[in-house]
C-alpha cells in the first residue's frame, strides 16, 4: 500500500457534497499525510463531512477505516467534523496513523 | 456479532469471582453492573478516540491492548491530574504525540517553525519552555508490537524512558525528544531512566507503560505495578472507562 501512495503523491480525489451556503460549497484542497510522509490529496467542499474523506482514503490504501486514526491539529477528527467546522484552510493537512497494538517486545 | 465479546468478557470476569480476593470480587461485581447498563454496539463516550463499547472487552482478557486503550488510560490519568490541580506539573500526551514528533524529526525537509501540521507540537513546546508544565509524558509504540513509557523532565533535564521488559531506549525516540526539548528550551536533555514494573508475561506491556507514566506524574497515588497485579489494573481501567462512558451516556443507569 505504501508503494501505491508513493506512486501517486499528487493524485486528487473529488468527493460529493450536499450544497449549502456559497462559501461552504467552495472546494478546498486537503492532503492526508501518513506517518512516513506519504501524501494523498483530496478536493473537498467545506461542508462535506470528513468521514467521507476518511472512507475514501481507507479504500485507496486498502485498509479498514476503523484501523486508521485521522488527526487534525493533534486532535482526532470526529464523525460530524467538516473542513468548515474545523476552520481548515486551503492545502491543510490531516495526519494519519495506523492502529497499533502491543504486548511484548 | 456482538455476542462473543460479551460472552468472553463475562467468562473472564467469572474466573475472578471464583477464588479471588475481596478486592477483585468487588471490582468484578461493579464492572458487571456497568456492563449490564452499557450497549455493546454503541460508541464509547467521553474519550477522543471513536471506538465501540465492545472494544473495551480487551481489558477483561489477555489480549494485546491497542492505541485506543492506551489513549483511554492516559486520558483517565489526565483527568485525575486535572482533578488534583496538578496538570501544570505534567502534561500527559496520547500516543500520537511521539509518532508525530518522530515524523517531524526524521523529515529531511523539516520546516518545523512554519509547517502548519506541526503547529500543535510547537504550541506544546512553547508551553513547555514557558513553564506551563514542567514535564511531558506518554507512551510510545516500538517495533510494531511493544509499548514503552517516556517522560521529558525539565527539572532534571532528562529524557526518561522505561521498558517493562528491560529493552534499550529506542534511539529515534530519544533523539526526537532531545531535539524538541532543545528547540524550545535551548537546554540539552540527557538520557535518564524512568521507573517501571517488571513484566514477565507476553501481553501486559501497555499496562506497565501507562503505570510508569502514572507513577512518574503521581508517585504517591500510583505505586509501580507488579506482575501479579496487572490483571487487576486492567479491570480497574475497564471500570473507570465504563464510568466515564456512563456519565456521558443518555439513559445510562447505575444501580448503587
Amino acid at each position: 500500500m505504501a508503494d501505491e501512495l508513493e506512486n501517486a503523491p499528487t493524485q486528487e480525489n473529488e468527493l460529493p457534497v450536499e450544497p449549502k451556503a456559497e462559501d461552504a460549497n467552495t472546494p478546498i484542497n486537503i492532503k492526508v499525510v501518513s506517518s512516513t510522509g506519504e501524501e494523498v490529496f483530496f478536493k473537498i467542499k467545506r461542508n462535506t463531512k470528513l468521514s467521507k474523506l476518511q472512507l475514501a482514503y481507507a479504500q485507496k490504501i486498502g485498509k479498514d477505516v476503523g484501523t486508521i486514526r485521522f488527526l487534525y491539529d493533534g486532535e482526532r477528527i470526529q464523525e460530524d467534523d467538516t473542513p468548515q467546522s474545523l476552520d481548515m484552510e486551503e492545502n491543510d493537512a490531516i495526519d494519519v496513523m495506523v492502529e497499533q497494538v502491543g504486548g511484548r517486545r | 456479532m456482538h455476542y462473543n465479546p460479551w460472552q468472553r468478557t463475562h467468562q473472564f470476569l467469572n474466573t475472578f469471582e471464583d477464588g479471588s480476593d475481596a478486592t477483585h470480587a468487588d471490582l468484578v461485581a461493579e464492572i458487571t453492573q456497568l456492563l449490564d447498563g452499557a450497549i455493546w454496539s454503541s460508541d464509547t463516550l467521553g474519550f477522543p478516540d471513536p471506538s465501540l463499547v465492545q472494544e473495551l472487552s480487551s481489558y477483561a482478557s489477555q489480549v494485546w491492548l491497542s492505541d485506543v486503550h492506551i489513549n483511554q488510560m492516559l486520558n483517565l490519568l489526565s483527568r485525575e491530574l486535572e482533578d488534583l490541580g496538578g496538570s501544570s506539573d505534567c502534561n500527559i500526551r496520547e500516543v500520537f504525540f511521539a509518532d508525530k514528533l518522530i515524523s517531524i524529526f526524521k523529515d529531511p525537509n523539516r520546516n518545523y517553525l512554519t509547517d502548519r501540521t506541526s503547529k500543535w507540537i510547537r504550541s506544546l513546546g512553547d508551553e513547555f519552555s514557558t513553564g506551563k508544565f514542567h514535564a511531558l509524558a506518554g507512551v510510545h509504540h516500538v517495533n510494531s508490537l511493544h509499548w514503552i513509557a517516556y517522560a521529558v523532565d525539565r527539572v532534571r533535564k532528562e529524557i526518561r524512558v522505561a521498558d517493562s521488559l528491560g529493552g534499550s531506549p529506542p534511539a529515534t525516540l530519544v533523539k526526537a525528544l532531545q531535539w524538541w526539548a532543545f528547540e524550545h528550551t535551548g537546554e540539552k536533555f540527557v538520557l535518564g531512566k524512568l521507573e517501571i514494573g517488571k513484566q514477565s508475561d507476553s501481553h501486559s506491556c501497555g499496562v506497565f507503560a501507562v503505570n510508569a507514566v502514572a507513577h512518574f506524574a503521581l508517585p504517591d497515588l500510583h505505586p509501580l505495578v507488579s506482575q501479579k497485579d496487572v490483571a487487576l489494573k486492567r479491570l480497574q481501567a475497564l471500570r473507570d472507562v465504563l464510568l466515564v462512558h456512563g456519565q456521558e451516556s443518555v439513559g445510562f443507569s447505575f444501580f448503587y
